[in-house]
C-alpha cells in the first residue's frame, strides 16, 4: 500500500522536492543549534520557550481535531464523512510527528531524550504528554493503515480495530488536555494557570483543525480526483464555525476576569497582549489582527449562506488558521513568561535560525502528509477505476 | 506463502512486538511506581537560609556574596543579559516582595536592592515538574538538587520556578568563565555543558564535607567588615540553630508565599 | 563484459572496500598500537583488576551515590583488594591516578585509551583537572 506513495507524476515529485528542500535548510541550521547551544535562537533566560513549543502546542490541537471526524463517522454512523475520515487520520499522524520533532529541537540536550523513557516521572506532565502523544501516534497509525487497507480490499475492517477506534475518541481530548496540563498547574504564571485552558484548547483545536481538513480537501478536490462530498465539508464548515465561536467566547470570558478583578497579576499578562506594559508591545499588533479575525471569521461563518459558497469557506478556513496560530502559536506561550517572575518584561521574536529550523520540521510533516494522502488517493483511484 | 504460514508468522511477529515493547514498559512503569511522593515527608535536617536585607543594602556585602558563590562554582558571566548565569544576584525589593510593596513602602526599603537565590522550597515546583527526575528534594536535608548528567535542557523548571531562580546555559560557560593570571578556572568544581539548567545548590558539595557547614555566600559576607550575620545558613529542625533563635525573635517574610511552595529562605526587612 | 567477469570485478571492490581497515595502515603506515598500561608508580594498585572492563560500570554507580545520594563523603570497597577503601571521586579519586591527556600521575591517561578504542567521552565538557583546568 505504502508503494503508492513513491509512484507519482510531476507535479508530485516536486513537491515533495520541495519539502526535502526545506528539511535540509533545518538540518544545516539544526546543527548550528547543535553545535553553538540554544543561543542561536531568540529564547532568553526570562522567556525559555518560544517558536518551537508554540507549535507543538498549534499542532497537537490539530492531531486532536482528528476525533471531529471520527466520532461522527464511528459512534453516530454518520456516513458522509465516510470519504474524509482517513485524512483527519493521516493529519493527525502527520501532525504528532511534527509535535514530536518540535520538543526534540527545542532539547538542550537532544541526546539524551531517552531519559524520559529510562526515568519515567509519574508527577511530570511533561511524562504523560510523551505517553499520551506516543499512544496516540501509534494508535492513529495502526487505525489509518488497517481501516485503509479493509477499504482497499473491499473488505470489512478486521474486528480488533472498532475497540482502538472508540478509545481514540477520549485520547483524542486527552492529548490536548494533557498538554494544557503542561501549563495550567503551574502557580508561577498566573496566565497559565487558569481552568479554563483545557477547554480553550480543545476549542481552537476543533476549529483550527477541521478547517485544515476544508482545506486540504478543497485543494485535493482542485488538484486531484479526490472529492470528498458537499455535505462533508459544509460539515466541517459547521464545526469550526461552533468551534470558533466558543473559542471566542472563551477568550471573552478570560478578559472578563482578568480585567473586571483588576488583579495586578491577571491583569498584566493581558495588558502586555493587547497594549503592552512597561513600554514593550511587540505582539500587540498581533493580537489585535488575531481577535478582529476571530470576531470576523465568527460572524461569516455563522451565515450558512457564505459557509456555502466554497471560495468564502476557503478563505475563512484560512484566515481561521491564521488567527488560531497566532493565538496558539505565538501568543499564548510567550505570554506565559510576561512578566517575569521578578517583574521584568523581556520581549521575544525568533530568529532566522529558529525561523528556519521551524519551516524544516513543519516540511517534515507536509511530507509524511504528503505521501500519506498519495497513497489514499491513488488507492482509491485504482478502486473506482475497477 | 500458503494462508497457515503467513499467518503465523503474522501472530509470531505481533507477540514479539508486544514482548518486546511490553517487558520494557512493564519495567518502566515498575521503576515509576516504585518512586516515593515528591513531597518532603519530615526530612531530619531542612537547611534554610536567613538574609537580613538591611545588613545587605551595603553594596560590598552583597558583591562579596555573589563573587564568592560564583567563583566558588565557575558560574559564567555571559555577555549577553538576556542569557546570564546567575545562581545569587540582587533585585529591587519591589520586584522580590510584589505582593508586600506598596505606595508607601518605608523610605529604605524603596528600590533596595535584595539577596535573591533559589529557595529550596519544602514543595518545589521545579520537582514536580522535572521528567526526569535531574532535579529533586534530597531527603536528608531538604537541599534542592540538580543532576547534570540527567537533565534534558527541557526547561519546564524554569517555567514552574516562582522566584526566577534557575538559568539556563544557552551556549557552553567555558569560556565566559574569568580565569586567573595563570589561565586557571576559579574552582575545580565541574564546569555546566551547554544545554542544561543550574541554580545555587546551597553549595551541597561544601556543606556535605564540612563539620560546621556554611554556605560560600554567608561565610563571604561574615568576613566583610558590616556584613557580620547578613546572611545566616542553619537546620531549621534543630531548635538550638542560629537560623531557628533568628526566626523565632524577629520578623521574617518570605517570597510569594501564597503560591505555596513554602520557601526555605527568609527575609529581615 | 561477461557475467563472471561482472561478479568477479563486484568482488574484488568489495572485498577491498570490506578490507579497508586492515590493508590501509599496512601500506600507508599510521597504525596506532594499543597504548601501554602500566601499574602505578608508587608502587600501588588499580581500585579494581581489570579496569578497562570495570571503569564505567565503577563510575556510573559513583556518579549515582555522589550527585543524587545522600549527602556525605561516598567510600567505596574495593571487590579485588578487600581492606582498600576509596572516595568516590571523579577529581579527587580518578583523577589523583590518571590524566585526562597526558600521564602526569604516570598511569594511563584517559584519553590515550580512548582515543585508541574512538569512543568518545563527555566528561570534559564539564569535570576539570584536580588543580583546575
Amino acid at each position: 500500500m505504502l508503494e503508492n506513495a513513491f509512484r507519482g507524476g510531476r507535479r508530485y515529485w516536486i513537491l515533495l522536492g520541495v519539502w526535502v528542500l526545506l528539511i535540509l535548510l533545518g538540518l544545516v541550521f539544526y546543527g548550528q543549534q547543535l553545535t553553538q547551544g540554544l543561543t542561536i535562537t531568540g529564547m532568553s533566560r526570562d522567556v525559555t520557550w518560544g517558536l518551537y513549543i508554540a507549535q507543538f502546542t498549534f499542532l497537537v490541537g490539530v492531531a486532536a481535531s482528528a476525533v471531529m471526524v471520527v466520532l461522527p463517522y464511528y459512534l453516530h454512523n454518520y456516513k458522509a464523512f465516510g470519504k474524509m475520515v482517513i485524512l483527519g487520520e493521516f493529519l493527525a499522524v502527520s501532525a504528532v510527528v511534527m509535535c514530536g520533532l518540535f520538543i526534540f529541537v527545542d532539547m538542550g540536550q537532544p541526546m539524551r531524550v531517552a531519559n524520559v523513557l529510562l526515568y519515567p516521572t509519574l508527577n511530570s506532565m511533561m511524562f504523560w504528554d510523551m505517553v499520551a502523544l506516543s499512544g496516540y501516534l501509534v494508535l492513529n497509525f495502526v487505525i489509518g493503515m488497517v481501516t485503509f487497507d479493509a477499504e482497499r480490499k473491499g473488505a470489512p475492517a478486521p474486528t480488533w480495530v472498532k475497540p482502538l477506534v472508540y478509545l481514540s475518541i477520549p485520547w483524542a481530548v486527552s492529548i490536548h488536555t494533557v498538554t494544557a496540563f503542561l501549563y495550567s498547574g503551574l502557580e508561577a504564571r498566573p496566565f497559565w494557570m487558569t481552568a479554563i485552558l483545557a477547554p480553550r484548547f480543545l476549542a481552537s483545536a476543533f476549529a483550527s483543525g477541521p478547517a485544515l481538513l476544508v482545506l486540504l480537501a478543497l485543494i485535493l478536490r482542485k488538484y486531484t480526483r479526490f472529492d470528498p462530498g458537499k455535505e462533508a465539508i459544509q460539515k466541517l464548515a459547521t464545526i469550526v464555525t461552533y468551534a470558533m465561536a466558543i473559542n471566542l467566547f472563551f477568550v471573552l470570558v478570560e478578559l472578563f476576569t482578568a480585567l473586571y478583578s483588576n488583579m495586578p497579576h491577571h491583569v498584566h499578562p493581558f495588558e502586555y497582549l493587547f497594549v503592552g506594559l512597561h513600554g514593550h508591545a511587540a505582539l500587540a499588533p498581533w493580537m489585535w489582527v488575531c481577535e478582529l479575525l476571530t470576531v470576523g471569521c465568527v460572524v461569516l461563518l455563522l451565515v450558512p449562506n457564505v459557509r456555502r459558497q466554497e471560495k468564502y469557506l476557503a478563505m475563512l478556513c484560512a484566515l481561521v488558521i491564521v488567527a488560531i496560530w497566532i493565538e496558539k502559536g505565538m501568543a499564548m506561550v510567550v505570554t506565559g513568561f510576561v512578566p517575569s517572575p521578578l517583574g521584568k518584561v523581556t520581549e521575544y521574536a525568533p530568529t532566522p535560525p529558529e525561523i528556519a529550523i521551524t519551516v524544516g520540521v513543519y516540511a517534515v510533516g507536509f511530507l509524511v502528509l504528503t505521501m500519506l494522502y498519495k497513497m489514499v488517493l491513488s488507492v482509491r483511484e485504482r478502486l473506482e477505476v475497477t | 506463502m500458503d494462508q497457515n504460514r503467513r499467518s503465523f508468522l503474522k501472530k509470531a511477529g505481533r507477540t514479539a512486538l508486544g514482548v518486546g515493547c511490553g517487558f520494557p514498559l512493564l519495567g518502566s512503569g515498575c521503576s515509576a511506581l516504585k518512586q516515593g511522593s515528591t513531597d518532603a515527608a519530615a526530612s531530619p535536617i531542612q537547611w534554610a537560609m536567613v538574609i537580613d536585607v538591611r545588613k545587605c543594602l551595603k553594596k560590598e556585602v552583597r558583591d562579596a556574596c555573589t563573587e564568592a558563590c560564583h567563583r566558588a562554582h565557575n558560574v559564567p558571566k555571559i555577555p549577553d543579559p538576556e542569557e546570564e548565569v546567575k545562581w545569587i544576584w540582587t533585585e529591587q525589593y519591589e520586584h522580590v516582595f510584589a505582593d508586600q510593596a506598596h505606595e508607601h513602602t518605608e523610605a529604605v526599603m524603596k528600590g533596595a536592592p535584595v539577596l535573591v537565590l533559589c529557595n529550596h522550597c519544602t514543595k518545589p515546583s521545579c520537582v514536580r515538574v522535572c521528567p526526569t527526575r535531574a532535579t529533586w528534594k534530597r531527603k536528608s536535608d531538604g537541599v534542592v538538587m540538580m543532576d547534570m548528567h540527567r537533565c534534558i535542557g527541557c526547561r519546564y523548571c524554569i517555567a514552574a520556578c516562582p522566584y526566577g531562580a534557575r538559568s539556563f546555559n544557552w551556549r557552553d560557560p567555558r569560556a565566559h568563565i574569568a580565569r586567573d593570571e595563570n589561565n586557571q578556572l576559579p574552582s575545580d568544581y565541574p564546569t555546566r555543558s551547554k544545554g542544561v539548567v543550574e541554580k545555587c545548590n546551597f553549595c551541597a558539595d561544601r556543606i556535605r564535607l564540612a563539620a560546621k557547614p556554611v554556605p560560600a555566600c554567608v561565610e563571604a559576607a561574615n568576613s566583610v567588615p558590616g556584613g557580620q550575620g547578613a546572611l545566616t545558613f542553619g537546620d531549621l529542625r534543630d531548635p538550638d540553630s542560629e537560623v531557628c533563635r533568628i526566626l523565632n525573635e524577629k520578623h521574617t517574610i518570605c517570597r510569594r508565599l501564597s503560591l505555596g511552595t513554602g520557601p526555605n529562605v527568609f527575609y529581615i526587612v | 563484459m561477461s557475467d563472471k567477469a561482472k561478479i568477479g570485478a563486484g568482488l574484488a571492490i568489495f572485498v577491498l572496500l570490506a578490507a579497508f581497515p586492515i590493508w590501509y595502515p599496512l601500506v600507508f603506515g599510521g597504525a596506532v598500537s594499543l597504548p601501554e598500561r602500566e601499574p602505578p608508580r608508587d608502587g600501588s594498585h588499580c581500585i579494581e583488576a581489570n579496569m578497562v572492563a570495570r571503569h564505567m560500570d565503577l563510575l556510573n554507580r559513583w556518579q549515582n551515590a555522589v550527585v543524587r545520594g545522600e549527602g556525605g563523603p561516598q567510600y567505596y570497597q574495593s571487590e579485588d583488594y578487600p581492606g582498600e577503601r576509596y572516595e568516590m571521586s571523579l577529581t579527587k579519586t580518578c583523577l589523583k591516578c590518571h590524566g585526562i591527556e597526558s600521564r602526569t600521575g604516570g598511569t594511563i591517561s584517559c584519553s590515550e585509551c580512548h582515543t585508541y578504542a574512538n569512543v568518545e567521552i563527555r566528561c570534559w565538557d564539564c569535570h576539570l583537572d584536580a588543580k583546575g583546568n
